[in-house]
């Protein structure tokens, strides 16, 4: 029931001058699939996919966030039913209940977020995963001799007896592939692999992969870096916004031609809003930033650059590029770990978040609900937590209702924020009203802030303002009311830095746009020249050409 | 201060220890899956009252010690329904377990034992171990004790064995650290916990079955006294390993029988300084200890 | 985050509660029958003794204050979401400083005296507080099992005090001198028990309901216990507010323990408190976090327990510890209602979340 690999007799020898199975060959078809729909609510994932995976063959699935690409093969691993269309292993059409029975037709599939135990050693990871996830009861010797036989074969070497906390990212990922190499696939799927490792791994990961399609496995890539997915596959899909756009031998592929079809043509654009390059000094000067990353995501690798006041920057990139981590840093939110933030040319590395808001900054955290609102606060005390203790709304540690209630009429009133009562929760909120009320909270501390001798002085109105994702889950008119209240932050001389994987709305809202990949900046660009092809193939990694 | 007052310091220690000994064993395994219990203290009440209104009504202490196991259980089914059915705070479950089990069990000497308040039931004989407890100093010191505290002994590393080296072990880990990969892998998170929660209920019941079966012989209010808060203690100070819960469990009860004996062994200390000690050196191994030694990330946490 | 202090609406609350205290009564009233007695004897027995004279109800008021000071303190820090569960510890501490100060301070007559005494059960409640709260904020180690250490830690000590340094020779059981009057809390309602820690308490009450929804500080407090992350992005001194919560909550248990020592007894005793502490974190749910409903809750635990004495010695073989059964069968009706209606709020607002996403989408594909 197992083994549905190629007998190893029948596969193709290892070696140099191995081919790659063509796209048209004489290779089996491992894996079809047909006209594949899947929705979530408010979302149509996947639109009429259709996928031919053939032996031997590395075939990549790019596409930007949100294209479709992990539902896809959440589909194909069983994590999903399909809402309609076929899925056909080895000209099986099947029916899958859940990932056991995609492991027991041979499909293998490395998530991007590892399910590994972090206190527990591999050995354990593994027997665990072996013996609840497909059912086989490996013992802890056998399972030793597993992992040389892998080792043997493939170079994949991992101390067996470390915990994975103690275990790198790339090596924990080899523990993910040797998890899915143990039940010996014959279609082997890869979400994002080489995303957070160092240049060294991903070229030790591309080895692998190549020796395992030379012995008749079929690998499924999950897009990333064009160059390295020119270097690697055979095949290549391009998905967007849930429907493929082409499939095309790698021969055939440049990144310019890739980059446009992840991106899209040129739409036809609304007006830039983008004011003409002032020379203004910079408000907000980053110098060789560094910033810790975790599993989510990359850190922030030595990021220098400036925003002037009266400019809005945009930064471009897929999740997890760092632009969040970024964000966070200058908010004071996350530690730095090298480098240099500078605000209004005072060094403020190091200080706390209320000591940077007194000096006007203003952050949109990217998560409303998790790090934005107080959910179960009324709008009114939301609104008033960002005045921070301060006179009118708090004298000598008592809350001043009435100043609250006036403080809450304004902002209602000047930022268009839809409720019914305010004295009611902030949950009870639409989406775009939440995201208001997070921008009238931050946009308006200006009660009276105390300088650094302990003085009251008139607060400085928000000078720098970050926003992470602040249109996101948003309609279209809520999203059209943010920006315009972005844009006349903008215009009153604040410096504002808008992170977003919208790179449409990044073009009409922006003045100068940065792409962050992996971490560090890929490039930048005056948003009313900007090239979306160029941008798509800085946003996947490729060369700024 | 003879050998001979040492050994049977020794083997009171081992004595006092069991019931505590049974207990954390049973917090340990409940913790590792993410399950906290403040009311450990009321699973060791209720197995020392089911313990001898069992023995009492079979005239059998097997049957004594299955009742006091069955208890126990009894009280984690209510905490685990509370916890897990209905999502409340798993700490909030466990004190209001104490108040309702103490008063339940105090009620109970009333109206099961009737104007027997001095009920008296059979207790464990010792047994010596044959060869074993000829030996010297260490035959009277270790191997002259009831069977169920060699049991408790024994499954030490039974317990060590089973949470490290066996795939359900594993899944009881996976649990209560990354419930969420857990799941992910095909365990089925919530059945870890019924079984590790209803395992720690009868294992403390057991424990509070010791203490009557195999000491007092009777059942009187309260009779746990803070044990199993004893209990809990010495799992966090045993870094949640079977291994160290048993270390801290001889640790703690070393004191109390040293107190017991205070005279003999000329110690002027108050006894009030050993009964904290359990609590004020795991408060402190708390504040000083980082690393390793953390309590289970999803330690209770509900689902 | 925190289901205890929901405020969907006041009625509801007093509702899911009110159906708890009855549901209890009720199982309860099953234990009563099993063991050969009528319920409805039984309850009228006990509302007899507790509220069947002026007497009677200065017993229940006796008993309600020690319990519903540490609830205050509770219901404070979880509105922070912090578990105060050595709330019984910090009342030891605060019973001990007040000994100590009104064995050996010098007497500056009532209501200094007195005043000095509580301030320092205050300080020392806080103290004992703030030791759980610097290890959860300084090195984030559960508040709940270093406070419920600290507990056990104070009891013997308090007791090593009484039977030892602070004992006085010829006393029945181990106590301390009797305090002088000026130390002393005097009888306010002439005739019965009732001193004037009932007034501290009532006054305590108001003061918890003032702080949390008329202060920064009660702000700050239910921000973090609503969302600590939100509240650490918009720089509220997080580590601070954490300390400072959990100083405040041992400052009410400390009184509470004054009040205690104070009172009727003037004096301390070993192990004087039948668990007050562990008490209180029910009173504190079952009032919903809100200080007239912990006032309530408080004064219904308080009569359950005199009741229950008096019933004792109405007729000897009802054990009364029934009151701590129909306390405990309470908490967990009430914890089972909350999750039930946690449920249901659940449905409500993805039923909610559902509707505004199809009214969303519609907006968009108008718009497009």
């Amino acid at each position: 029931m197992r083994r549905f690999a190629m007998p190893k007799d029948e596969r193709r020898p290892a070696g140099p001058g191995a081919e790659r199975a063509d796209a048209s060959g004489s290779a089996r078809e491992l894996l079809r699939l047909e006209g594949i729909c899947k929705a979530f609510p408010g979302i149509l994932a996947n639109d009429d996919i259709s996928l031919e995976l053939n032996a031997g063959e590395v075939h990549a699935l790019l596409g930007e966030n949100g294209a479709g690409k992990t539902t896809l093969m959440g589909v194909v691993f069983g994590l999903h039913r399909p809402d309609a269309g076929r899925i056909l292993v080895q000209g099986d059409e099947l029916g899958l209940r859940g990932p056991h029975d995609a492991i027991a037709h041979g499909i293998g599939f490395v998530q991007q977020h590892f399910s590994l135990i972090p206190t527990l050693t591999v050995i354990d990871n593994i027997v665990l995963s072996e013996h609840y996830g497909v059912g086989r009861k490996l013992s802890r010797s056998a399972c030793r001799e597993v992992l040389r036989d892998l080792e043997a074969r493939y170079g994949l070497a991992v101390d067996p007896f470390a915990r994975v906390e103690q275990l790198a990212i790339g090596e924990q990922q080899k523990v993910e592939i040797i998890k899915a190499l143990i039940a010996e696939p014959a279609v082997l799927i890869l979400d994002e692999p080489a995303a957070l490792l160092s240049l060294q791994e991903v070229e030790q990961l591309w080895k692998l992969l190549r020796q395992l399609a030379d012995e008749g496995i079929g690998i499924i890539l999950i897009g990333h870096k064009l160059s390295e997915v020119l270097k690697i596959a055979t095949r290549i899909t391009v998905l967007r916004r849930g429907r493929k756009v082409a499939t095309l031998a790698a021969h055939e592929a440049t990144e310019s031609i890739l980059g446009e079809l992840m991106v899209g043509a040129l739409k036809p654009r609304r007006q830039s809003s983008a004011t003409p390059a002032r020379e203004a000094p910079p408000l907000l000067e980053l110098r060789q930033l560094t910033v810790g990353g975790d599993a989510a995501g990359h850190g922030v690798r030595d990021v220098s650059c400036s925003v002037a006041g009266g400019e809005i920057l945009g930064i471009a990139g897929l999740t997890g590029s760092g632009q969040a981590e970024l964000l966070e840093a200058i908010a004071g939110v996350r530690r730095v770990e090298g480098g240099r933030i500078i605000l209004a040319g005072e060094d403020i590395t190091h200080l706390s978040v209320r000591a940077r808001q007194a000096r006007g900054l203003a952050y949109i955290p990217p998560d409303r609900h998790r790090d934005g609102l107080v959910g179960e606060l009324s709008v009114v005390e939301n609104l008033a937590l960002g005045a921070g203790g301060d006179p009118p709304v708090s004298r000598c540690g008592w809350l001043q209702r009435r100043a609250m209630k006036e403080r809450a009429d304004r902002s209602i009133a000047r930022f268009d924020i839809r409720v019914a009562d305010p004295w009611r929760s902030a949950r009870t909120l639409s989406g775009g009203n939440q995201q208001k009320l997070i921008l009238a909270r931050e946009l308006t501390r200006s009660s009276p802030a105390r300088h650094a001798s302990g003085q009251l002085g008139p607060a400085p109105r928000a000078s720098l303002i970050l926003c992470c994702y602040p249109t996101r889950g948003l309609d279209f008119a809520a999203s059209a009311a943010i920006n315009e209240e972005l844009r006349r932050c903008r215009d009153q001389g604040a410096a504002v830095v808008v992170v977003s994987i919208d790179l449409d709305e990044l073009l009409e809202l922006a003045d100068r746009i940065l792409v962050m990949q992996g971490g560090r900046i890929r490039g930048e660009t005056d948003a009313r020249q900007a090239d979306p092809t160029r941008l798509g193939i800085m946003i996947g990694g490729g060369a700024a050409a | 201060m003879t050998l001979d007052a040492i050994a049977l310091l020794l083997s009171a220690t081992l004595g006092l220890a069991a019931p505590l000994l049974y207990a954390a064993l049973g917090e340990t395994i409940s913790e590792k899956a993410g399950v906290i219990n403040i009311g450990l203290e009321s699973m060791m009440l209720a197995g020392a009252f089911g313990g001898v209104w069992s023995c009492f009504a079979s005239h059998s202490l097997v049957v004594g010690f299955i009742g006091a196991a069955l208890a126990g259980a009894a009280v984690a089914l209510l905490h685990g329904t509370v916890c897990f059915v209905f999502r409340a705070e798993q700490v909030v479950s466990g004190v209001v377990s104490n108040i309702l089990v103490l008063g339940l069990t105090t009620y109970g000497i009333g109206a099961v034992f009737g104007s027997n308040m001095s009920l008296a039931v059979p207790t464990l004989a010792d047994v010596p171990l044959p060869l074993l407890s000829q030996l010297p100093f260490v035959g009277r010191a270790l191997f002259t004790q009831n069977v169920m505290v060699y049991g408790a002994f024994l499954l030490v590393p039974l317990v060590w064995w089973a949470i490290h080296r066996t795939a359900p072990g594993l899944a009881l880990q996976a649990a209560g650290e990354l419930p969420t990969a857990a799941i992910s892998m095909g365990i089925d998170v919530v059945r870890v916990r019924w079984l590790a929660l209803l395992m720690c209920g009868a294992l403390a019941g057991v424990g509070g079955g010791q203490l009557t079966l195999a000491g007092l012989g009777t059942f009187t209010q309260n009779v746990t006294a803070g044990r199993g808060f004893i209990a809990l203690a010495a799992v966090v100070f045993g870094r949640w390993q079977p291994v160290g819960a048993m270390m801290a469990v001889l640790l703690f009860t070393v004191a109390e029988a040293v107190q017991i004996r205070a005279q003999v062994f000329g110690i002027h200390l108050p006894y009030q300084f050993l009964v904290m000690s359990p609590y004020l050196v795991t408060t402190v191994a708390l504040a000083v200890f980082v690393g390793r030694g953390r309590p289970p990330r999803y330690l209770g946490v509900n689902l | 985050m925190n289901r205890f202090s929901r405020v969907a609406s006041p009625l509801r609350n007093v509702l899911i509660s009110l159906v708890a205290i009855v549901l209890a009564l009720v199982c309860a009233s099953v234990l009563l029958v099993a063991g050969g007695i009528s319920p409805l004897q039984a309850y009228r027995a006990m509302v007899e003794a507790a509220f069947g004279s002026a007497f009677a109800v200065g017993v229940t008021l006796g008993k309600t204050v020690p319990r519903l000071l540490p609830a205050l303190g509770i219901a404070l820090a979880l509105r922070a979401g912090l578990w105060n569960i050595g709330a019984e510890g910090q009342i030891y501490v605060g019973a001990t400083a007040a000994a100590a100060v009104a064995m050996f301070t010098p007497d500056l007559g009532f209501p200094v005296s007195a005043a000095l005494a509580l301030l320092a059960a205050v300080l020392g409640g806080a103290l004992w507080g703030l030791i759980p709260g610097v290890l959860r904020a300084y090195r984030g180690v559960s508040e709940v099992i270093t406070s419920l250490m600290l507990v056990y830690v104070a009891v013997q000590f308090t007791n090593y005090l009484v039977e030892g340094p602070w004992l006085v020779p010829n006393s029945t059981f181990p106590s301390t001198p009797i305090f002088a009057p000026s130390f002393r809390l005097p009888i306010i309602w002439e005739g019965t028990l009732v001193n004037g820690g009932v007034v501290l308490a009532l006054l305590a009450s108001v003061v918890l309901g003032l702080v949390v929804s008329r202060t920064t500080f009660g702000l700050w407090l239910r921000a973090i216990g609503s969302n600590q992350r939100a509240t650490e992005v918009l720089g509220l001194p997080v580590r601070h507010m954490v300390m400072a919560a959990m100083a405040a909550s041992g400052a009410f248990a400390g009184l509470g323990g004054a009040i205690e020592v104070l009172g009727i007894r003037g004096r301390l005793l070993e192990s004087f408190s039948p668990g007050y502490g562990f008490q209180a974190i029910a009173i504190a749910l079952l009032g919903r976090l809100d200080p007239l409903g912990i006032v309530g809750a408080a004064v219904v635990f308080g009569a359950l327990e005199a009741g229950s004495a008096g019933l004792q010695v109405a007729s000897a073989n009802i054990s009364s510890a029934i009151a701590p059964v129909i306390e405990g069968l309470a908490v967990i009706f009430l914890l089972v209602g909350l999750g039930v209606d946690e449920r249901l709020a659940r449905r409500r607002r993805t039923l909610r979340a559902l509707t505004e996403q199809r009214d969303q989408q519609s907006g968009r594909t108008a718009a497009a």
